[in-house]
């Protein structure tokens, strides 16, 4: 186990989580009649086995995280790198789908992939450096690309997909 | 006698061949792309068979429904994108084959595999379709809550670490009871929102688990690999292996029956036959350890299994008149606008149709096997697109992939929620294809359980008194057994 | 001076252009929303009027499927569109009985019907193992040995399951109503013996009862179905029920009348094509189309009824 720490907060996350889940489960209403089962039955009992599954992995996290103390390894450099990329990726996406029907698909779709790439390659120092005729490129990519998805999906499957409603973009 | 020949010229003609040929075609396109899936490709060429004659017709849509569930291999060997819920098996091996340079073989592997079960399910659906369909009729709900409970058994057989798999297919579980109740119809977890009613869709579900989560990955190993771009690895010769595969013909014929027979029961979650013929190669496997690491044993059960998976659906609903799934419930659909309606009476009135569509759906399995052929040279070029670029065009695809489906965005922040979730259970151990299990069967065990309890009056003891119910549960133990020692013997870690 | 030229040019013909529009509507495809997946009884129905309606009215009609919630989120998305005429949807059974559940914000009285096309009644089939050939012997044996009938439905809160329940309690007898995920599943059951019966639209149970494993009791129609000649009416039966689904053609409230007029005219046509005729007898429909004052009568009456049965089911 290289990172304890992190894994265990994800165990403890989800336990959250299910107990979320289990105390909600306690309102959900309809009772069993007839010797059946209750609506909130499979839920109660699916929320406390995944409880104790859970509570048992996470000792063993622990357990194995204080044997193994002196065995963990430094963090990479990149690691802080990857995080940011990670999480800019992530916002990107949920801009997306917020714009998507406002703004209609070509123009986010383009303005994605755009976001995207430049992200990913202005965090990385390996690669090589933004140019303007680089940047260039990426956007008659990105159009070309979100145009070309368009006509195939609009065109070639009958899938309506939102537009601006200007000049059918 | 006389209908078979009959048949065979309604079928080989060049309009009828050509029609067939652009369903298959057609199929694959959409069926390798994320969220499309066979039903929409079936329904989008709908209109077009109208004017058709039946066998035409019909064998144009046989060839989608081929087509789109071979297509959905393509993407999940490259990609890690099951471009259908019944090709999340093949992702387990197929996936790791194709990035450790073996992409060629891993389709070569994936397209022999899906035409031999494709024509086995063939040879079944022409040979014994009455008989399997009389033996799906016995299956009750006390038979159906079993049959899944064997399933979810497989849990076991797909996690690295058993503790953590089987929380992951709890997760699946309890994420399937969200929306109506399934018998009284009060509202679980769905917090007022219309689009939870009816529960948690499976593609969005499928598509954030295995491709959003794998792009959230391929971002952070971005940074961390020497060299950047990797879209020079080596690929081998992308070709057929067609010997490869027929030396693991028991795989195959044991995959294909399984995925027939499963097919062939409406209902009962089609895609999990992959996953079941998955579990039972790595129980007959002499080397069950490589099994998830990219074994081509792995990938050969799981694609004949999901394609003689189509044969079988095709059983019911020609018989006796009963889509067990979507896809089969839009061919159901073109059929009865072609005047033909499926069901007994379409063995004894109209034999030379009914033969003529055996016929069309090999000739599309056919179409299938030499469209891939031709085309695994294609596929391969998508993984020399730099990675910068294919990343962002992996995720664009998935967007209008899932928002295909339904035209809710609303499904497009659950497929987000789902990436990040796969993220997080892949990178600590826990597994996504559990999940995927849980989605898919945890609706099936618990309807049928409370469907049973229901007919019986509340009498618990109808779930061992039926053969086929106790027979399921009983294997079902033996094959929990048989994992743990498995396992055990392999030192996977319990806890 | 050119410049202003070229505006104003433009600016008549945008005026004319929006003066034709409605005139010549349609001049751009019409979004037709399924509010199910593709596959579904209403699909069906909706691609087999595609060609027809089509050709009637000079455009593209796009299928866009918007599943969720049992419809829910469809018919939300139809009755909030723009009331151009440009999106339309397909009003059951179902657009009633989801007001009735009350998981849904709009009402029944949000759509303007423009045509009623189908129509199929409610079917109650018992399994063949049971043995009866009527409705008389089944309620007979019910009596006798004082247990209620198991029936399968397409669905909780389904238009099925409604009609199931107000069936029940029409006939005097005990129902247990077994909810299954799809009226093909119910089907597979009630064929098998594992329930005694089933209550579904005529497409359901048509290859069920030709090939002997179901019998068709009763059906709730006005007339006897097309798909199931034999089997009499509750009418005929002595009982003072008629309830049947239906499909047809609704836009959101507020469309111009003459949207509604082309949309009429070109469903009259539609349903004189003949290709169109035999998908629906296929699928065990009667075309019994029905427009203007005789259709918002219609609406009136079986909205009434489905929203007072879901709600009780509701409680």
């Amino acid at each position: 186990m290289q990172r304890p720490i992190p894994e265990a907060t994800f165990h403890i996350v989800l336990i959250g989580l299910v107990g979320y889940f289990l105390m909600e489960s306690f309102s959900i209403r309809g009772s069993a009649a007839g010797g059946n089962l209750s609506p909130a039955f499979f839920p109660k009992a699916i929320c406390a086995l995944l409880i104790i599954l859970l509570l048992l992995s996470l000792v063993r996290v622990v357990i194995e995280g204080i044997s193994n103390k002196e065995l963990e390894q430094p963090r990479e450099v990149s690691f802080g790198i990857s995080v940011i990329a990670w999480l800019v990726v992530l916002a990107l996406l949920i801009l997306y789908a917020f714009l998507l029907e406002p703004l209609g698909y070509i123009l986010t779709t383009a303005l994605l992939i755009f976001c995207m790439v430049s992200t990913l390659v202005l965090l990385n120092k390996q690669d090589q450096k933004a140019s303007l005729k680089g940047a260039i490129g990426l956007a008659g990519f990105s159009i070309l690309t979100s145009l070309a998805i368009f006509i195939l999906f609009s065109k070639g499957f009958s899938i309506i997909l939102p537009t601006l409603g200007i000049a059918g973009v | 006698m006389n209908d078979y020949i009959d048949a065979l010229g309604l079928v080989f003609q060049g309009y009828v061949l050509l029609a067939i040929a652009g369903g298959t075609l057609l199929g694959l396109i959409m069926g390798a792309l994320p969220g499309l899936t066979a039903a929409m490709a079936i329904a989008l060429l709908l209109p077009l068979t109208f004017g058709m004659p039946p066998v035409m017709g019909v064998g144009m849509l046989l060839g989608t429904l081929c087509g789109a569930i071979a297509g959905g291999s393509v993407s999940a060997t490259l990609l890690n994108i099951p471009g259908t819920p019944s090709s999340v098996a093949t992702t387990l091996d197929a996936f790791p084959m194709a990035r450790s340079g073996q992409a060629g073989r891993a389709l070569g592997i994936a397209i022999v595999a899906s035409f031999l079960g494709g024509i086995f399910s063939a040879v079944v659906l022409s040979v014994l379709a009455p008989p399997i369909a009389e033996f799906a009729l016995r299956f009750g709900a006390p038979e159906y809550f079993a049959l899944s409970v064997f399933g979810l058994v497989i849990i076991a057989s797909v996690s690295k670490n058993l503790a953590k798999g089987l929380a992951a297919g709890l997760i699946g579980l309890l994420l399937a009871t969200v929306g109506s109740d399934p018998m009284l119809g009060s509202p679980r977890f769905t917090y007022g929102n219309m689009s939870l009613l009816t529960g948690i869709n499976l593609l969005p579900a499928l598509i954030g688990l295995f491709a959003v989560s794998q792009v959230l990955a391929d971002v952070v190993d971005y940074f961390k690999t020497e060299k950047a771009d990797a879209s020079n690895t080596p690929i081998d010769k992308a070709s057929p292996r067609w010997i490869e595969v027929l030396k693991h013909w028991k795989v195959v014929l044991s995959s294909s029956v399984i995925g027939t027979i499963v097919g062939a029961i409406p209902g009962a979650g089609g895609s999990i036959a992959s996953f079941l013929s998955y579990d039972q190669a790595k129980k007959m496997s002499k080397t069950p350890e490589k099994f998830g690491k990219g074994h081509s044993e792995g990938i050969i059960a799981s694609e004949s299994s999901n394609n003689s998976l189509v044969g079988g659906s095709l059983i019911p609903m020609l018989t006796l008149g009963v889509p067990g799934e979507a896809a089969t419930a839009v061919l159901m659909g073109g059929l009865m606008i072609q005047g033909i309606r499926p069901g007994p009476t379409l063995f004894t009135e109209q034999g030379a149709i009914i033969y003529g569509i055996f016929i069309a759906f090999f000739v599309a399995n056919i179409f299938m096997m030499l469209f891939q052929w031709f085309g695994i040279r294609l596929f391969i070029k998508i993984l020399q697109i730099p990675r910068k670029l294919l990343m962002a065009m992996i995720l664009v695809f998935c967007v209008i992939g899932v928002y295909a489906v339904d035209s809710n965005i609303f499904n497009v922040y659950l497929m987000l929620a789902f990436g990040v979730l796969g993220f997080f259970l892949n990178k600590y151990g826990f597994g996504t294809a559990p999940v995927i299990l849980g989605l898919i069967l945890g609706p099936i065990a618990e309807s049928n359980l409370r469907r049973a309890l229901m007919v019986s009056g509340g009498d618990w003891t109808v779930f061992v008194t039926r053969p086929i119910s106790l027979s399921f549960l009983v294997v079902a133990l033996l094959f929990l057994a048989f994992s743990l020692w498995q396992n055990a013997k392999h030192k996977t870690s319990f806890a | 001076m050119k410049k202003i030229m070229t505006t104003l040019s433009v600016a008549t013909a945008a005026l004319t252009l929006s003066t034709l529009a409605v005139a010549d509507y349609p001049t751009k495809n019409i979004e037709f929303i399924v509010p199910w997946n593709a596959g579904g009884g209403a699909d069906n129905v909706v691609r087999a009027l595609q060609n027809p309606v089509e050709k009637a009215l000079g455009t593209n009609l796009v299928v866009r499927n918007i599943s969720g919630g049992g419809g829910a989120v469809g018919f939300s998305t139809a009755v909030g569109a723009k009331t151009d005429g440009y999106v339309v949807t397909i009003p059951t059974n179902a657009t009633f009985t989801l007001e009735g559940l009350g998981n849904v914000g709009f009402t029944y009285t949000d759509f303007e019907y423009i045509a009623r096309v189908l129509v199929e009644p409610y079917v109650l089939a018992a399994s063949s193992q049971k043995g009866w050939e009527s409705l008389e012997e089944m309620l007979n044996d019910l009596q006798e040995n004082d247990r209620p009938l198991m029936v399968g439905a397409s669905g909780v809160g389904s238009s099925t399951h409604i009609m199931a329940v107000a069936l029940a309690e029409e006939l005097g007898v005990r129902f247990e109503v077994v909810p299954y995920d799809s009226g093909a599943n119910a089907v597979t059951a009630a064929m098998g013996g594992h329930i005694d019966a089933v209550v579904l639209n005529p497409s359901e149970v048509v290859s069920g009862i030709d090939s002997g494993r179901l019998t068709a009791i009763v059906t709730t129609g006005d007339e006897r179905s097309g798909a199931l000649p034999d089997a009499p009416t509750m009418l005929e039966q002595g009982y003072d029920f008629s309830v049947s689904q239906w499909r047809g053609v609704a836009a959101p409230k507020g469309i111009s009348q003459e949207v509604e007029d082309r949309w009429v005219e070109a469903i009259q046509a539609a349903v004189e094509d003949p290709e169109f005729q035999r998908a629906a007898e296929m699928m065990g429909s009667d075309i019994m189309p029905l427009y203007g004052d005789e259709l918002d009568e219609f609406v009136e009456n079986t909205a009434r009824l489905m929203i007072e049965e879901a709600a009780k089911l509701a409680q």
